[in-house]
């Protein structure tokens, strides 16, 4: 083996250096080996020099001539990271991050979306801690995969921005798209102004500036390979179902809780004289009394999360009264197992009362709660409800508080909000509570 | 009974070994001594031979010392361990039963 004296350009050295670096790069070679390999690489590559000088080469062909035998960055990194990591990290992280173009050379717009991307990666994770601890058992697991997974793609693809992939572009550019959405969908006028949604305005800024600039975006990426297919297919996967979830504000369907068909509802009301008088002595106009009965065939495991206890939730009892009855007699809560016993069950019922009783648009309301915690299957749960009417005018006579020919009474359940039961019903009839939309 | 699939046109390992056997040699040293022996059949990405280096080495194969070179960049030498003079007899047996039995079906 000759061996030829090395006298090396810094040009070519630097060039040498940059070629050995993208190997490391894209080889994700462990910290200890890093630099002896990087040595030993950019050793090769003096040498190949060198033999092209002697035999007769100028310095820029001997070092083309040495980076050419050499072999490509990416091509080299993989096979490395696969001694390094194994040949399952090189086929998937390692095709995603291969190193195609010197940071320093990115067009300007790559700087600012990759912080972006990262604390879009960041609010991902953090949505995926909060699904996990809030959520129902199917909603914990699904959210929390998902932004995890989500969080991982984008932040790789921040990385891989930066280096030149052409995936990683695609991406970045549908996370600035729905960032873009999400600031539209959530401007709204507020008290004195309006509400923006921050991430979505940088959003948008970046999309536009990805837009104007596809020109040189195009040469920065023009070098990059596209993914093998089943790759692709798993970032587009993870990305369309990042995007429902953040669409439908984690809001997906749950068959681990339960539905319409799990909860009977029935109720009468009866409309007896309300207790007192006026101050002229008049008997009170009947009032409303409504006596729900609810049973639970089964209940919701964990319907808000692990974190949330079952006090925290429940379901609500609303009862549309009409102006004048919104005040309260003795609310009277029960409950009944499926074995017949008695049981007291805490329920708590209060009046919204407007403002203002005169306004048109008073919406007067005697809303219920029957917490969580007091649910259990094949209970039955007994609410009774009386009205007060409250007197308007001088509030001498019985007139001052019309009648109620009836009251509208519903039921929302909390089951991941998704049905209410409602109905109608005039005093002394049944009342019939069914699935309304 | 031969493994065909063990002399696919990726596998550097026997080679490596083989050319290894007869002595030490650094990276560039054994891609060229490769290109020779061959004749240019191995005229291969020279950065190829060092993730398969490497990986030999890892796998106990093959041990590696650094020399000093005076005008030059230091090598990294290398040559097979015991282990990998075991592997390379049995993987020469295999080949040699291998490239018989191909012979005796192809004819001369």
């Amino acid at each position: 083996m000759r061996h030829h004296a090395v006298q090396l350009p810094a040009d070519v050295a630097a060039r040498f250096g940059d070629h050995v670096e993208t190997i490391l790069a894209n080889a994700r070679v462990p910290a200890a080996n890093r630099d002896e390999l990087g040595e030993e690489l950019r050793g090769h590559l003096v040498q190949a020099f060198a033999a092209g000088v002697a035999d007769g080469l100028t310095a820029d062909q001997a070092a083309e001539g040495a980076v050419a035998a050499f072999g490509g960055a990416d091509v080299l990194g993989r096979e490395l990271m696969a001694t390094y990591r194994g040949r399952l990290w090189a086929s998937t992280i390692g095709q995603l991050l291969p190193v195609i173009g010197q940071a320093s050379r990115a067009p300007w717009p790559i700087s600012w979306i990759v912080p972006f991307d990262r604390l879009i990666a960041a609010f991902s994770l953090v949505a995926a801690a909060a699904f996990l601890l809030t959520g129902s058992p199917l909603r914990a697991v699904l959210g929390f995969t998902i932004g995890v997974l989500a969080a991982a793609v984008i932040w790789l693809a921040a990385t891989a921005l930066r280096r030149g992939q052409r995936w990683a572009a695609i991406v970045s550019a549908y996370v600035c798209l729905i960032n873009a959405v999400i600031f539209f969908v959530t401007l709204s006028p507020s008290a004195g102004g309006v509400n923006v949604s921050l991430n979505g305005l940088l959003g948008l800024v970046l999309l536009f500036a990805l837009a104007a600039n596809l020109s040189s975006l195009g040469v920065w990426l023009a070098r990059s390979r596209p993914l093998p297919s089943p790759l692709g297919l798993l970032v587009g996967g993870v990305l369309v179902a990042w995007s429902v979830v953040a669409g439908t504000g984690g809001n997906l369907p749950d068959p681990s809780q339960i539905g319409p068909g799990d909860i009977r509802a029935s109720a009468i009301v009866t409309c007896g004289p309300a207790d007192g008088t006026t101050e002229s002595g008049e008997p009170l106009p009947p009032a409303p009394t409504l006596d729900l009965r609810v049973t639970y065939d089964r209940v919701d495991p964990w319907p808000r999360g692990l974190l949330r206890d079952g006090t925290s939730w429940g379901d609500v009892i609303q009862l549309d009264v009409g102006r004048f009855y919104p005040a309260l007699g003795e609310v009277r809560a029960s409950g009944v197992a499926d074995d017949g016993r008695a049981e007291t069950v805490d329920v708590s019922v209060w009046a919204e009362v407007p403002a203002e009783l005169s306004s048109a648009n008073a919406q007067d309301q005697i809303v219920g709660e029957i917490l969580g915690a007091d649910q259990r299957a094949g209970r039955t749960i007994r609410v009774i409800i009386p009205t007060m009417p409250i007197l308007i005018g001088d509030g001498t006579s019985s007139d001052d508080a019309p009648a109620l020919d009836g009251i509208v009474a519903s039921i929302r359940f909390h089951h991941l909000d998704r049905f209410t039961l409602r109905g109608f019903a005039e005093c002394d009839k049944q009342l019939t509570l069914e699935s309304a939309e | 009974m031969p493994d065909p699939g063990r002399f696919g046109r990726n596998d550097l390992s026997l080679v490596l070994l083989a050319a290894l056997h007869d002595r030490e040699m650094y990276g560039y040293e054994l891609v060229a001594e490769l290109r020779r022996r061959s004749d240019g059949v191995f005229d291969l990405g020279e950065g190829t031979v060092y993730p398969a280096l490497r990986r030999l080495e890892r796998d106990g194969l093959l041990r590696a010392r650094w020399v000093d070179v005076a005008g030059g960049p230091r090598r990294r030498y290398y040559a097979p361990t015991q282990a990998g003079e075991r592997v390379l007899a049995d993987g020469r047996a295999e080949w040699r039963r291998f490239a018989a039995a191909t012979d005796a079906i192809l004819g001369s």
